[in-house]
């Protein structure tokens, strides 16, 4: 290339930002959202129950959850019960009894059923509707990386280009950088292009290490699909070759699963053991009935509270039905007890509960699980932590198990992982945050909203760079008048579709069939014309009417709720519902924000026309002359 | 810039793209190969290690397809890279027997 390393290097971050931004654009924003899953999700089924505060301690919310499992005669047979208390932990502020049945005849899992109990007195709360279906925070998880209306190989590659793009342009950013300490305190305002670039390099200095974290790791979850040759190349291209070398894999690092398996890698099948196969993503199904994340939330009989229905599936995976117990805490097959009737043989539970919340302290209990005794094995009383263990991706770290028939506690020895495998779930578990306590999660929100920003401003940068200059040569033609309309209908049109994702949500009637995906038509079709009406527009007019669009939209929403539902901000807020209210409060920020933008372009233009006036003015008196 | 000359500039950073894509895609993978074939006590978490840091690989072989003055240069350097090392881990294969 011509010039110097650090020239070439900007063209080349100009150009891979340019190709890749729009698709990126999309997987940030929809990426964004995805660290608020389980809170959009329970916004979208303002069915459930409000949370709050409660006065009740954990053995009275023990005794009250529990006899509710006792008793309830639809439990009985259940292949888990699940109790989560009011604790520290993201989303855990609704006290609640849940079971999980044995899957079916040709379903993957089986029904959950939850109650959610009063905060003061520990009653049922019975609900007055069922939760509507709704594709929630799921769909735009799935989204992220899978996008929508493609074959999930395809997009998967296709997100996959643009992260390794991703990756070139923020390489080459910093390369490009002189002075990049220096830039991350520069902005000067008014300046034009000037602006744009400054705002560009402080959003995008800003969050750095994150952007470069979330880049790599996106590229690590689909290992095997991005990299398909690296295995064949050393062990063989067979099948069996694969499989040999998933087994050794997992005997050199000490890991159960395999991670960054992709479409294109192959699930080992038997490296993993029947019937565990892994998926698209590399987990297994014990795992993706955790994450759920290709299927929009379908209500159970109960609300399906999903985080209930995750631990309750994940502990009862691959269990028969209850066996028959045994004197030395044990059952056979033949025996047909269900988890009901065992139950009245367990130790008293209580002092199990004590002597691990004396263990994590007062209100880091998240939950415990109950599964009935099977195929020799005892059943079991697991706890969960409020707060995490680990960063890296692991699921059930830091749980306690004892033997609910002897009270004795069961240790696992953990396995000593190779460093690469926790290098590698470590940055599966940065990716996604799982760990992330209410202050970080909050970091992950603002760094992904910086994401969103950077590219947008990169976007824009690209179009002011070059607008001024074509239009004195005449050059201003039809390529750059695109790329500046696919700015709008990308950055303004996916914005304003997802504020219609929710208006759809609340709109759509709750017992419409397939509503859930009608609310992800609605989000695309909504985006569709708003990007149609900005192509007849002048720029900067669709700039403008788009924005203003977008932030009524947003504005709106929190009205829209209130006249819709019960879970407004009046009634939120009183509540100490925070999760709730604080879903409302980012709609108001988002319309606050792009309205300011939208005001922005309207005095642009304004100025724009002046100067235009001015100049056609001085032309006409210096021709009168 | 005459027509001809941003027909040709065109073609030269389509050439790169090309380079940088193909080459870099398969200069990453042989470095897996070559890695994992060098540990075979653990071939396995080498081969698993190589492949985390690939995409480092194929960055590198980006910047520098790029980075070099000549569209010549730069298609020698991936062709040679990529050939040495296809002939590296083909002589691996050979010696451990694979």
């Amino acid at each position: 290339m011509k010039g110097s390393f650090r020239q070439s290097m900007s063209w080349l971050h100009t150009w891979v930002g340019l190709i890749a931004g729009w698709v990126l654009f999309f997987v940030f924003v929809t990426g964004t959202a995805s660290y608020a899953t389980q809170e959009i999700t329970r916004w979208m089924q303002p069915e459930r129950p409000m949370q709050g505060p409660t006065n009740l301690d954990i053995k009275a919310q023990f005794d009250a959850a529990y006899q509710q499992l006792l008793h309830d005669p639809r439990a009985q047979d259940a292949q888990s019960w699940t109790i989560n208390f009011v604790s520290d932990a993201r989303n855990s502020q609704q006290l609640s009894a849940s079971w999980s049945m044995p899957a079916a005849e040709g379903e993957r899992r089986g029904r959950t059923e939850t109650i959610y109990l009063n905060h003061q007195t520990g009653a049922a709360e019975p609900l007055t509707e069922q939760p509507r279906e709704t594709a929630g925070g799921r769909a735009l998880l799935r989204m992220h990386y899978a996008l929508h209306y493609i074959p999930s190989d395809t997009a998967i590659l296709i997100v996959g280009v643009c992260t390794m793009l991703m990756l070139i342009a923020l390489v080459t950013g910093v390369i490009a950088h002189k002075k990049i300490l220096q830039d991350f305190f520069t902005y000067r305002p008014a300046k034009n292009l000037r602006s744009w670039l400054d705002a560009h390099n402080v959003v995008s200095i800003a969050a750095l290490p994150f952007f470069l974290m979330i880049t790599y790791s996106g590229l690590i979850f689909f290992l095997y699909t991005y990299m398909p040759l690296g295995v064949p190349f050393t062990y063989g291209f067979s099948e069996q070759d694969k499989q040999t070398y998933y087994q050794e894999l997992m005997q050199q690092t000490g890991s159960q699963r395999i991670l960054g398996l992709g479409g294109g890698g192959g699930p080992p099948r038997q490296a993993q053991g029947a019937g565990e196969r892994p998926r698209m993503d590399g987990t297994t199904p014990t795992e993706q009935q955790s994450q759920r994340s290709s299927r929009p939330d379908q209500s159970a009989q109960v609300a399906g509270s999903e985080r209930n229905s995750e631990r309750a599936n994940r502990s009862g995976q691959g269990r028969q039905r209850s066996g028959e117990h045994r004197g030395d805490g044990t059952a056979t097959m033949r025996g047909a007890d269900g988890l009901g009737i065992q139950a009245k043989r367990f130790v008293n539970l209580v002092p199990l509960l004590l002597q691990v919340e004396q263990q994590w302290g007062t209100g880091q209990v998240r939950s415990l699980t109950i599964t009935p005794a099977v195929r020799g094995e005892p059943a079991k009383i697991q706890f969960s932590p409020a707060f995490s263990e680990t960063i890296r991706r692991s699921r059930g770290a830091g749980n306690i198990e004892f033997n609910a028939f002897t009270g004795a506690e069961i240790k696992t020895l953990p396995n000593e992982l190779a460093a690469p495998e926790v290098f590698g779930s470590s940055m599966l578990g940065l990716h996604e945050g799982l760990f992330a306590g209410t202050a970080v999660r909050w970091m992950y929100l603002i760094s992904g909203f910086l994401g969103c920003a950077m590219i947008a401003t990169g976007l824009v940068v690209w179009t002011v760079k070059r607008r001024p200059k074509l239009e004195k040569t005449g050059e201003y033609r039809v390529w750059h008048q695109s790329v500046e309309r696919l700015n709008v209908a990308t950055i303004a049109g996916l914005s304003f579709g997802l504020a219609c994702y929710f208006w759809a949500n609340r709109l759509i009637p709750a017992d419409l069939a397939g509503r859930q995906q009608w609310e992800i038509h609605v989000m695309f079709i909504s985006w569709a014309l708003l990007a149609a009406f900005s192509l007849f527009r002048p720029v900067m007019l669709a700039w403008r009417d788009s924005l203003t669009i977008t932030c009524i939209a947003f504005l709106l929403l929190p009205v829209l709720n209130a006249l819709t539902t019960e879970r407004y901000l009046l009634k939120t807020i009183p509540q100490g519902d925070w999760v709730l209210a604080s879903i409302d409060l980012v709609f108001i920020a988002l319309g606050l924000m792009f309205g300011w933008a939208a005001l922005k372009v309207r005095s642009k233009g304004a100025s724009n026309q002046r100067r235009a006036q001015s100049t056609q003015a001085m032309q006409s008196t210096a021709g009168g002359i | 810039m005459k027509n001809d000359d941003l027909t040709r500039s065109r073609w030269m950073v389509f050439i790169r793209c090309v380079l940088a894509a193909a080459g870099g895609f398969l200069v990453a993978n042989l470095s897996v190969a070559m890695v994992g074939l060098l540990f075979t006590d653990t071939q396995a978490l080498a081969t698993y290690s190589a492949m985390l840091f690939s995409f480092t690989v194929w960055l590198l072989v980006v910047l520098l397809v790029f980075h070099l003055r000549s569209v010549r240069v730069a298609a020698l350097s991936v062709c040679s890279a990529s050939t040495a090392m296809l002939l590296i881990v083909q002589g691996l294969q050979i010696w451990r027997g694979v």
